[in-house]
């Protein structure tokens, strides 16, 4: 009997210290990198930990600006038909873009440059639309199976260069998850400029509801619903991102590799819902190009991977692994 | 029953009052000592610095003024928090609507309301416990 008082006393000894044991915080922090905002919110007690993630945001900015001097996207567009070596990291962004290159046959290409720096969505000369011209010579220049990656580097020929924004960003969302990961952060939820990505389930065990955003900003909220995603990134690409109204018509960021010009089709947006930011990120912009019908056919093909449509005339629809996991606000 | 030996001598018990008396004072103490929000906030950010912590609960509207006409004005109405109005381009974050506790979970940018051009930025607290 004694023994049996021992041990309810032991555990319960041990109850209440568990009960001591720090559980982890909500920790929060807001930054400006890679053009955009970044918000990161984790559960941990490692109270430097976000502001570790942050200089590692900075450092992968650095390496991947386009107008940052000296990173390896800008050494590549200044290179002037000269090979390149670069680091790890972009070697695995070019990788991933040409895989999808070569999936989409053209339709995703960063070698789309030249057509891009033609276009501003965002800035004092948003509404001015490009010398047609200018626009058919740099789409003239656009063409993936030209680079050419090996073991020393990257080369592109002369007056080609390489855009990774429809690509760069999803890359880094992962890189930082993995980041908090490797510290013990089994919970989170990171926002790298609508590029979204939950780190595990909530705290509670519960999965993550993350609105799908309504292209149109038409409805409450600027969502068309909401999915239940637990350790998966939710990517959106739409017409009303970055883009004007000129005419009656909508010159958006997504440029057909074609011509140079805006894509358009009956889509309003499209979001990708996959296990990693970097397939979301690149997906979305592939499969808005490929509008509806062929994007919904593409994404039945791969595995893991849902997308929710949203078309100009304000239709909804979603790939059949949404079923019960998506509900329409 | 009384010529049985007890299932504890009365001493045993006591010491089992005693550690279960312990153990709920050091519970209560780590639940009721510990940091608690009794109300709801929220943080406005210049950047990544934290420019003002809000409350909720009280009706007010905050000037963040970074000089050169770059002006935010936020409002906290009815425990619910909007960007009044803005000097930037694309008034996005206008655009973005109130947030609260009852309606972040709903909202794309959740518990966040972004002005980009501005770089300032208001994040509803949701520290839990």
């Amino acid at each position: 009997m004694r023994k049996l008082a021992f041990s309810l006393l032991a555990g319960l000894l041990l109850l209440s210290l568990a009960s001591c044991k720090e559980e982890p915080q909500l920790k929060s922090q807001v930054g400006f990198y890679f053009d955009t905002v970044v918000t990161m919110q984790v559960y941990t007690n490692d109270e430097d930990l976000l502001t570790q993630a942050q200089a590692e945001c900075l450092r992968y900015d650095n390496l991947l600006s386009k107008t940052h001097e000296g990173s390896d996207v800008w050494n590549i567009n200044h290179a002037q038909g000269e090979r390149v070596s670069i680091s790890p990291e972009t070697r695995e962004i070019l990788e991933k873009a040409l895989e999808y290159s070569r999936l989409s046959d053209g339709i995703f290409d960063i070698t789309i440059e030249p057509c891009v720096a033609l276009w501003d969505f965002t800035g004092e000369n948003m509404g001015i639309l490009p010398d047609e011209e200018k626009l058919e010579q740099a789409a003239a220049r656009v063409d993936w199976t030209q680079i050419d990656l090996n073991e020393e580097g990257v080369l592109l020929p002369a007056g080609m260069t390489i855009d990774l924004g429809a690509i760069a960003k999803g890359y880094i969302t992962d890189r930082i998850a993995d980041f908090l990961q490797e510290r013990g952060v089994k919970s989170g939820f990171l926002n790298f400029g609508g590029n979204v990505l939950a780190i595990g389930n909530k705290p509670d065990g519960s999965e993550w509801n993350i609105g799908i955003q309504d292209p149109l900003g038409k409805r409450d909220q600027n969502i068309v619903g909401a999915a239940r995603v637990s350790g998966e990134a939710v990517v959106t690409s739409g017409i009303y991102e970055r883009g004007f109204d000129l005419d009656g018509v909508r010159y958006h960021h997504i440029l057909d590799t074609s011509t140079g010009w805006p894509v358009q089709n009956e889509l309003a947006g499209v979001s990708i819902i996959a296990p990693n930011a970097f397939d979301a990120d690149t997906l979305s912009t592939t499969v808005f190009a490929m509008g509806v019908e062929k994007g919904m056919e593409f994404i039945e093909s791969l595995d893991g991977i849902e997308a929710v449509f949203v078309t100009r005339d304000d239709s909804v629809t979603w790939t059949s692994g949404l079923e019960g996991r998506f509900t329409l606000a | 029953m009384a010529e049985k030996q007890p299932f504890m001598k009365k001493k045993d018990l006591l010491i089992v009052a005693i550690v279960l008396a312990v153990a709920a004072l050091g519970t209560a103490a780590v639940h009721f000592l510990s940091p608690k929000q009794s109300t709801d906030f929220a943080v406005i950010y210049v950047g990544s610095e934290v420019y003002q912590i809000v409350d909720l609960n009280e009706d007010q509207v905050i000037e963040v003024d970074q000089g050169n006409g770059t002006v935010n004005h936020v409002k906290v109405e009815n425990g619910a928090i909007d960007m009044a109005d803005s000097s930037c381009p694309d008034q996005q974050c206008v655009y973005q609507g109130e947030m609260s506790m009852e309606n972040y979970e709903k909202r794309i940018l959740r518990n966040w309301i972004v002005c980009l051009p501005n770089q300032v930025t208001i994040e509803l607290a949701l520290a839990e416990e």
